[in-house]
């Protein structure tokens, strides 16, 4: 697979702490790939690396097969965590001030910024001045400002603080719709949720290694627990009666209409003989595979990571 | 355009275009001539004469002291008895009883009053007393007037340097000037620069921006454009100066020539209208008032120095080491900024830094009063109070391997500055919530 970011063996050291220790990562191309971790893991110093805002102690950082250099910031969009505007200038001013720093022309960004604005409704602010506007809507601005000058290599960090539902749904289908024209997209997020429904692979930091790393649907299926969610209607108790002995029942709600069961499997056991096991006590109406969710993951890995370390 | 040139660009546009950088441009030198104009002109229009009423118990001073200008003096009472006097006017405030005590060596004499008469009207009393006892003392020794006249000095000092006719005073002025605007534009932009990268990092677009610049690029064009608003402003009033003194040139030439003032002056004198006219500009201009012969006078020597004065060298100097001067401490400033997260914390590296620019302030006094003494040397060979120190000493004149050797330091000492300062502010730009120490500051130099 090509990768347009890799990064080898990072290390990087502040005074006494380390906040990277021989962490790699491999983005491929067209991609979106969840960088995740608990507050201070080393996301942050990850990302200024790559942006070449900080150096790294040891360790490589390649951009579409060449080493970073400073003739790549034009081809890479930054979304900081903390982000802000000058409050004083005015937004359209501002704007393509911003995209003249990442090498646009003056008439080309300006003609960019138009469209970009027209299409986030938000025309009507370009002689706004930035301490006017509301939080989510700077955010706006901001987003339009990273992704303007159509880098290859998106690094966005919690881009979806501050919006409302509304917002955030524009800005997953921008983020959807780039990856489609091959844009390749880093996203560090706590929210669990997006990762689930955007990223392709993720790299999970704690303590300035990585933990986990691989894409998010064998991630779910390794760390399953081999539960099944049944659905069904009919008596509870000879559904109870039928798994006696042979299968473990995690849980079981009663509904009016329909009971939802979860029933534990050996991890060797092939679910066809779950259903035949109960088929013949109820009435199925759904049958599905539980897999952990991206946040049972991240909770599981970290907490099992810092007892290892602990213990050390 | 280059990214350094962006930076400088939005630095310098967004602060000319201010109200206030207008305002201010437009506003300081009104503000600071009024400062200068507005006691000299109360000073002269004092009018306000205070009353002094004269009880002589000696009989010998009765109409002997003159009105001043401020002083009024009321003999009617002179004969009085002090204590009904002082009945009388206990209640005045605008007026004070003056008691001249019986005595044969008269050594005090007594004020009285309701407010405090001030400094001046009590000195203008005992200066006119000491004057009229000097005199009958020295008639009583048999010497007249014409011998007092004849044993008064006055001796006038010709300073010649170079060959050329030096004005001291005029020299102190102008270097005391230049040095004292260098030091408000250093204190002032200096800030202005540490504000702006406070606000960068404070408003958290900081981040933003060095992704797409080096932060060194950052500095270095907060740091000029901060530089060049500086130069606009300094350019503006140098422009409005010109105007202003060549406005004044004007007036005092007209008020010298105009033939109708000298027409009027004379039909007063004479009595006798429109005699005059003939007469040529020139007379005129010799008999002006005495008025207008102190403007003129006044003003063709601030001219003859102005025009004298080698303004080449001393606007190549000040150009330099106000800039020099500058980029030196503004990038300590930025360093400054860079490093702390809210205003209130940058009291404690703003010691250290302003510290040699406030010295330098404090000894400028001694060194245009002794330009060529040691401590004037190395003040102005140092280069972080070189800027303020050797502009103060450059009018009286000053060794040209001094001023080299001077300019020299100054630049490599912007180059470490700049060194260090950009060393600190990559750092501390992204460094929040902590409080930063010395210690950590020198670690800094040293992050990769």
């Amino acid at each position: 697979m090509a990768y347009l970011l890799s990064a080898t063996n990072i290390v990087k050291r502040y005074d006494k702490h380390t906040a990277l220790n021989d962490v790699s990562i491999n983005v491929p191309e067209g991609s979106i790939y969840g960088l995740l971790g608990p507050n201070g893991a080393g996301k942050t110093s990850m990302i200024r690396i790559i942006n070449q805002i900080t150096a790294p102690d040891s360790g490589e950082v390649f951009l579409g097969g060449e080493k970073l250099a400073p003739k790549h910031i034009e081809q890479i969009g930054y979304l900081p965590e903390e982000r802000g505007l000058y409050k004083k200038m005015k937004v359209g001013e501002q704007a393509l001030y911003l995209a003249q720093l990442k090498g646009m022309k003056e008439a080309e960004a300006k003609q960019k910024l138009r469209e970009w604005f027209t299409k986030f409704e938000i025309g009507a602010w370009w002689d706004k001045k930035v301490e006017e506007l509301s939080k989510g809507m700077a955010q706006k601005v901001q987003f339009i400002v990273t992704v303007l000058h159509q880098p290859r290599l998106l690094i966005l960090d919690e881009p979806f603080s501050g919006f409302d539902p509304i917002n955030v749904e524009l800005i997953r289908n921008e983020l959807l719709s780039m990856r489609k024209r091959g844009v390749t997209i880093v996203l560090s997020t706590h929210n669990m949720a997006s990762v689930e429904e955007l990223c392709d692979n993720i790299t999970l930091i704690n303590n300035a290694k990585a933990v986990l790393e691989g894409p998010v649907r064998e991630l779910r299926h390794k760390y399953k627990a081999h539960t099944w969610e049944v659905e069904f209607t009919g008596n509870t108790d000879s559904f109870k009666s039928a798994l006696q002995g042979k299968y473990d029942l995690v849980s079981l709600v009663e509904e009016a209409n329909s009971n939802v069961a979860k029933v534990k499997i050996a991890a060797d056991a092939i679910s066809n003989d779950l259903l035949k096991t109960i088929i013949p006590a109820c009435m199925v109406t759904g049958f599905s595979e539980v897999l952990p969710s991206m946040s049972e993951i991240f909770i599981s890995a970290v907490q099992s990571n810092n007892l290892t370390s602990v213990a050390k | 355009m280059s990214k350094i040139g962006l930076i400088i660009k939005r630095e310098y546009t967004t602060r000319v275009r201010k109200k206030s950088f207008i305002v201010m441009t437009l506003l300081t030198p009104i503000l600071s001539s009024l400062v200068i104009l507005i006691p000299t002109v109360l000073a002269n229009s004092e009018n306000q004469n205070h009353k002094v009423v004269v009880v002589d118990a000696t009989h010998s001073f009765c109409g002997q002291l003159t009105n001043t200008s401020t002083v009024n003096y009321d003999y009617g009472y002179c004969n009085f008895k002090i204590d009904q006097v002082r009945k009388i006017f206990i209640d005045s405030s605008k007026v004070t009883v003056m008691y001249i005590p019986p005595s044969e060596q008269l050594a005090q004499i007594e004020l009285y009053s309701k407010a405090d008469p001030g400094d001046i009207v009590i000195s203008a009393i005992q200066f006119q007393m000491n004057n009229i006892i000097e005199r009958a003392k020295m008639k009583a020794e048999n010497l007249d007037q014409s011998m007092i006249d004849k044993v008064k000095t006055s001796i006038g000092v010709k300073n010649v340097v170079n060959n050329e006719v030096a004005n001291s005073t005029y020299n102190l002025a102008l270097g005391f000037g230049c040095a004292i605007l260098i030091y408000f534009f250093i204190f002032l932009y200096s800030v202005q620069v540490m504000r702006g990268v406070m606000e960068e990092k404070i408003n958290r677009i900081v981040e933003v921006i060095i992704s797409s610049v080096k932060p060194f690029q950052l500095m270095m064009g907060k740091v000029i454009g901060v530089g060049l608003v500086g130069l606009t402003q300094f350019v503006a009033w140098t422009v409005l100066a010109f105007c202003a003194y060549t406005f004044a040139a004007q007036y005092v030439q007209k008020q010298a020539v105009n033939p109708d003032n000298y027409k009027q002056e004379q039909t007063m004198k004479k009595g006798v209208p429109g005699q005059d006219g003939s007469m040529s500009s020139t007379t005129a201009m010799a008999s002006p008032t005495a008025r207008n012969q102190a403007m003129v006078s006044a003003f063709t020597s601030i001219d003859d120095n102005l025009r004298n004065t080698n303004w080449t060298l001393i606007i190549i100097c000040f150009l330099f080491y106000f800039l020099c001067g500058y980029l030196l401490y503004s990038a300590l400033f930025a360093a400054i900024g860079s490093a702390v997260d809210q205003e209130t914390d940058t009291q404690q590296f703003m010691l250290p830094v302003t510290a040699p620019l406030i010295l330098s302030y404090i000894v400028m006094i001694n060194i245009i009063r002794d330009p060529h003494s040691t401590m004037a040397f190395w003040f102005s060979i140092i280069p972080l109070t070189s800027p303020i120190s050797m502009m103060a000493r450059i009018p009286f004149g000053v060794p040209v391997w001094q001023v080299a050797l001077s300019m020299g330091l100054l630049i490599a000492g912007i180059f470490g500055t700049i060194w260090l300062a950009g060393r600190i502010y990559r750092v501390g730009l992204l460094m929040y919530g902590k409080k930063v120490t010395y210690k950590e500051l020198g670690k800094w130099l040293f992050y990769k």
